[in-house]
């Protein structure tokens, strides 16, 4: 069954991460990983006619045939203010949909980040619970057949984050940037059958940031186009000067960057109320200032706790967003153990995880826990755990991944080419 | 029916972590089972026409589990005609093919258990193309 033994020590498996949000890659059996891609990818039309010659070929290594797109990957590459110039993503759904992008990344990842051939290093790679068998076949063929991997393995990230955490059991509630997910993971295995998600996480957040701060009639100024500022009192004007000279850029260029800036915002002052929200108690918080990158300055008060209430109180959701469909962190939680064995739910009750980068707003584990309490029955002990670090909860699959890819018991259990070459890519039902 | 012990034995040959099994008809006769020693595959009739039936409504399963030789598994998998469960540190594969049941019950950590499916797998690839 096993083609090949590994020697764990000799040869490094990679582990890579393909999230929404951002890309992870990385050596397993390190602590973190490597590097952190953002998953937008800036992909560039070519000139309409004549004057090629003019392009700044030297900037970067991917720049294609002269008549074709260039991509620019990374966050130093990205943030270039470029004419002609789309932001685009290659996932959807927590799916890979955009598969040259994702090849691009992967070839990007290889040669810019980790320095390392392909063919060299077994990989594993991660997916989602509810991955559709097709793309985990395309997935496991553009590995060995275009990459030429010497062995592959593809794990889900919830059960990783699960391992991370050094347990095999646990209920996952997984928010992220495009969406929150709960999936209950018992001795190693993703139930997949009571996946519950929902398209709420970070992107919903900086959409209501948005939306509160227009109706405030604050302008939200991308960092590319000031020149310069000038300082003013809190709640002034502010007084800042346009960059010259800039290039004709895309609309979806200028949202990126916006959303760069709403996304620092969310980091710094959102909070959230460990009981359901009482209006009294939010006027009287504290209030935090945030500075805009144009020298604006204004002190939030209540809005900081309002906005991301909508993770678990529907109510709080402003604007024209379609409600259905939608559910808040707890009741997915609760939905999804109950759609499993009713032996398990004990250990998944005791054992809820939370991970994901959105997760990290203040006040997150607290709610859920307190949430998660009214809607259990009184008898079953409910723990909510998660990890203390940002940087354990952003990469909790990539580290579970490098944990994985390190452990003596699972050099037999990757997938080398002799055994693709031989079955084609239903070989990748072997991955439980 | 010594006919289908050959089958048994396969199974139980290809992978060393398999301590029982048996074949079934689809509405949960038994045709061959393990019978050496404590190795006998112990299920009743009654619980193997129930198990049988969990076959008609895969996607319920998870949710239920099932139970064999009076114990319950948590099924955690499910695909088309197969169906996993586990138990600590003990676990079953059952496929199903056109009109038998093949189940293997192994010990062992999790990663035999791609080495079980496999053995389970085959032997109803070849009974499928016999023909049951």
């Amino acid at each position: 069954m096993s083609g090949a033994l590994y020697g764990g020590d000799e040869v490094s498996g990679l582990v890579f991460d393909a999230g929404s949000h951002t890309f992870r890659v990385g050596f397993a059996g390190e602590e973190f990983p490597k590097g952190d891609i953002p998953s937008m990818v800036a992909v560039q039309e070519p000139e309409a006619d004549g004057d090629i010659e003019m392009n700044e070929n030297s900037e970067n290594s991917n720049v294609q045939a002269k008549r074709e797109k260039n991509f620019f990957i990374g966050t130093t590459k990205i943030t270039v203010p470029r004419a002609r110039t789309t932001m685009e993503g290659y996932m959807k759904d927590g799916m890979i949909d955009d598969w040259d992008l994702f090849e691009k990344l992967v070839e990007y990842s290889y040669d810019n980040v980790l320095y390392s051939k392909s063919a060299e290093h077994p990989v594993l790679f991660t997916e989602s619970a509810w991955n559709e068998r097709s793309k985990r076949e395309k997935l496991t063929e553009l590995m060995f057949e275009k990459f030429q991997v010497p062995a592959y393995y593809l794990a889900k990230n919830a059960v990783l984050a699960c391992f991370s955490q050094n347990r095999t059991h646990g209920l996952m509630v997984d928010s992220g940037a495009t969406q929150t997910s709960v999936v209950p993971v018992f001795d190693g295995y993703a139930v997949t059958h009571a996946v519950v998600r929902s398209q709420i996480g970070g992107d919903l957040i900086c959409q209501q940031l948005e939306n509160m701060l227009s109706e405030k009639n604050v302008e939200v100024v991308p960092i590319y186009k000031i020149a310069g500022k000038e300082e003013v009192e809190e709640g002034e004007k502010p007084k800042w000067t346009q960059k010259k000279n800039l290039p004709q850029v895309t609309e979806s260029y200028d949202k990126f960057m916006k959303k760069q800036l709403l996304e620092d915002m969310s980091q710094t002052i959102l909070q959230l109320c460990d009981q359901a929200i009482d209006l009294d108690y939010a006027d009287k918080l504290p209030s935090t200032p945030y500075s805009f990158p144009n020298g604006f300055t204004k002190e939030f008060l209540a809005e900081r706790i309002k906005l991301p209430e909508c993770l678990f109180d529907l109510k709080y959701l402003r604007g024209d967003i379609k409600r259905e469909g939608l559910m808040t962190v707890a009741q997915m939680a609760a939905s999804s153990a109950s759609l499993t064995d009713i032996d398990m739910r004990p250990t998944l009750f005791s054992n809820v995880t939370v991970t994901g980068g959105n997760s990290l707003i203040l006040g997150f584990t607290e709610r859920l826990n307190n949430d998660l309490a009214h809607k259990c029955p009184p008898t079953i002990k409910l723990r909510v755990s998660a990890a203390p670090l940002t940087t354990e909860r952003k990469f909790g699959a990539w580290i579970g991944g490098s944990i994985l890819g390190s452990l003596g018991t699972f050099q037999q259990m990757w997938l080398s080419k002799a055994e693709f070459d031989e079955t084609g890519r239903s070989i990748v039902d072997k991955c439980p | 029916m010594s006919g289908w012990d050959a089958y048994i034995t396969s199974m139980t040959g290809a992978s060393a972590a398999i301590k029982r099994a048996a074949i079934l008809g689809t509405d949960g006769s038994v045709w061959a089972r393990t019978e050496n020693g404590e190795n006998v595959f112990k299920a009743t009739e009654s619980e193997l026409k129930a198990f049988a039936a969990l076959f008609d409504d895969i996607s319920s399963v998870p949710s239920k589990g099932a139970d064999i030789e009076n114990l319950h598994y948590v099924v955690p998998r499910t695909e088309e005609n197969l169906i996993f469960g586990k138990r600590d540190k003990t676990g079953f594969f059952a496929v199903k093919t056109k009109s038998a049941i093949l189940i293997a019950i192994y010990e062992g950590p999790n990663e035999i258990s791609a080495q079980v499916r496999h053995a389970v797998e085959n032997v109803g690839g070849y009974l499928l193309q016999a023909g049951y």
